[in-house]
């Protein structure tokens, strides 16, 4: 890049374009996604609206905020996520730092139930099974018990506790404390960089998942995520959508088929709320994660 | 001043040490001192035990629920005690008329990920790295990983929403500018489902699976650009013979994953995209395997027929990463192990 001859220079050009379009690429649905949630819903069902809404309002929002079911949503997403995010650090990082030790008995046998299970699972049926007999069905905690110990994380968290210098645990251990302590007092304020990332892939999972919700909450939908609220809302008279625009039909089906349409701005704003947190969170990890990965990315 | 320090790290390493020593020593002496030992770093191993125990519950215990394939297993049975039945659910499994079609489903959008989604993100590193300016660089990257960060939920709600045949944005385009006269039902439609998985995969994973590559690269000796540099290397040289090379045992070991995978087509993807398995418009090239389990095991009850189809995936994708990491190691690649 210092010789920049004029094939060079154009090389350069050349590949940030094609980058700068595929950037592009990647914003627009959310952009346009905002902009149609933000649009007069009548309007929208005219089509045609790309970044910007062409009628600006913000009937949508008030419209589904009304619905009691989605602050409540919103309330079970954030206390799964906040409350399963710290659960797994702390169960996952004390497992981390007692494998960091090479004078742990028995390490190398946990280290083969650890590997063997981040390489085989039961699968979807015995878990299900598993996880009714244990009363878990229709129980919060099922969101935050089975996936609290996560093997991958484990093993970055490992590598990095690996590489911090001795030395910093050596004056403790001195003064007769105990791991407990060591791990909380002087491991974990050293560590910002691999919390960051290792709360983010927790948290990001936690904020995501819907399936567990679809399996395992039967009775109630009072403990739904936002996901669940999305899936709903998507289905719900608005699925079939695309089949009525294909067929030509009655008044009556017209009728119908404009009422479902009206829907298009609430659904883009259930999906707006849902996802606000995330992209309010992860532009100010981006300094972490890069080196989680990496660390994550080296074997042993 | 700084003797008492190194006295201290003195004593520390040789606490250290000696335990380290007596543990190794264990197996040679008697049950009782190891049993000392272990006592010795009670809380240590009180560190370990919790999480140990998730595990074990939570994938040994399915693990060795699988047991119910060769069984009949019925609502309320202890797993592992119910009628063994043998192979029943697997012959049942073999005369299942769609077997073929989901397998087939499941073979062609894995192979095309691999073939078209698995160099994307080698693509883009390549081309971050090209790029000079850091801050136009760093905003960029920002937003191509977004999107992972997006659940499949989302992705597919805003599928639904842009590819409508009901005034959805492209279509709209696409009649504006004169290519289709009709709007094209594109979610709807079975011809367009594996086009629309790879593409969605592409858009929601190139970026963020570009970053382990990034790493790669970063970490190749500069010494070599230079040296490179000296002898007249072009850019498209520099690519070939130092970055390539540089980044190509983290290459190996992500496809030997990804083949390993094979057989998991993402379940996630296809579960939102064809609206939790309502639209059997698209069926016919949508069921997957993990969908056909989850839909004989969970909708159906039929847990028993559901694990062995499990089971029998499970045994594939071991087999594929047992080859695929002696593969890589025969063409003198990296390994897994």
């Amino acid at each position: 890049m210092r010789n920049s001859t004029l094939a060079n220079r154009i090389g350069t050009w050349t590949i940030a374009f094609v980058v700068l379009v595929f950037s592009l690429m990647c914003l627009y649905p959310i952009l346009s996604a905002l902009a149609i949630s933000l649009n007069d819903p009548d309007d929208t069902a005219r089509g045609g609206v790309t970044i910007y809404p062409r009628e600006f309002t913000f009937t949508s929002y008030q419209m589904i905020l009304s619905d009691r079911r989605i602050p409540r949503a919103m309330l079970v997403s954030i206390g799964r996520t906040v409350s399963g995010t710290l659960v797994s650090l702390v169960l996952t990082g004390l497992f981390a730092y007692a494998m960091s030790k090479r004078y742990l008995m028995f390490r190398n046998a946990y280290m083969t139930i650890c590997v063997i299970a981040m390489y085989f699972s039961g699968g979807l049926i015995p878990l299900y099974l598993l996880i009714a007999r244990l009363g878990l069905m229709n129980n919060f905690l099922v969101y935050i018990i089975p996936t609290a110990v996560n093997i991958f994380n484990m093993i970055i968290m490992r590598t990095f506790f690996r590489q911090l210098p001795e030395a910093l645990e050596e004056s403790a251990y001195m003064d007769g404390a105990g791991p407990y302590t060591i791990f909380f007092r002087i491991i974990l304020p050293v560590s910002t960089p691999i919390i960051a990332t290792i709360s983010l892939f927790v948290g990001v999972a936690q904020w995501n998942a819907w399936l567990d919700a679809a399996l395992y909450m039967t009775r109630t939908q009072d403990l739904w995520p936002m996901q669940n609220i999305l899936i709903e809302v998507l289905n719900t008279a608005s699925f079939y959508n695309d089949m009525l625009a294909s067929a030509s039909g009655t008044a009556a089906e017209v009728m119908m088929k404009i009422q479902r349409v009206s829907v298009r701005s609430a659904r883009m704003a259930v999906m707006m709320i849902t996802i606000v947190p995330i992209l309010c969170v992860y532009p100010f990890m981006q300094k972490y994660f890069a080196k989680g990965i990496m660390i994550g990315s080296l074997k042993g | 001043m700084f003797r008492p320090v190194a006295i201290c790290s003195a004593w520390a390493d040789h606490g250290l040490t000696s335990m380290a020593t007596t543990t190794r020593a264990l197996p040679r002496s008697g049950g009782g001192l190891r049993l000392n030992a272990f006592k010795r770093q009670l809380s240590l191993q009180s560190m370990v035990l919790p999480s140990l125990a998730l595990v074990v519950v939570f994938v040994y215990f399915p693990m060795y629920g699988l047991i119910m394939a060769f069984q009949d297993f019925q609502i309320g049975d202890v797993p592992g005690f119910s009628t063994w039945v043998g192979l029943h659910h697997f012959r049942v499994l073999f005369q299942e008329p769609n077997l073929y079609r989901i397998t087939r489903n499941t073979i062609a959008m894995s192979g095309l990920k691999l073939l078209l989604a698995f160099p994307a993100p080698i693509i883009l590193a390549l081309m971050l790295n090209e790029l000079p300016y850091h801050g136009f660089k760093r905003v960029l990257q920002t937003v191509t990983y977004m999107p992972h960060f997006l659940s499949w939920v989302v992705v597919a709600a805003m599928m639904f929403e842009f590819l409508s045949g009901d005034s959805g944005i492209v279509n709209y385009m696409l009649e504006r500018l004169g290519i289709i006269d009709t709007p094209i039902v594109f979610m709807g439609e079975a011809e367009y489902f594996w086009p629309l998985v790879v593409g969605s995969e592409i858009w929601k994973e190139t970026g963020w699976s570009a970053i382990i590559y990034l790493a790669a690269i970063s970490g190749i000796d500069p010494a070599q650009y230079e040296a490179a540099e000296i002898d007249g290397a072009n850019r498209l040289q520099k690519i070939w013979h130092i970055v390539l090379p540089g980044i190509m045992p983290t290459i190996m070991i992500l496809f030997i994953l990804s083949v390993s995978r094979l057989l998991d087509a993402n379940f996630d993807q296809v579960m939102m995209m064809t609206g939790n398995l309502n639209n059997r418009a698209v069926a016919e090239t949508a069921d997957v395997i993990d969908t056909f389990i989850f839909s004989y095991g969970i909708r159906l009850g039929r847990f028993s027929f559901a694990t062995a189809a499990t089971f029998i995936k499970s045994a594939i994708g071991a087999t594929l990463l047992v080859g695929a990491n002696q593969m890589s190691k025969v063409l003198n690649q990296e390994s897994l192990w």
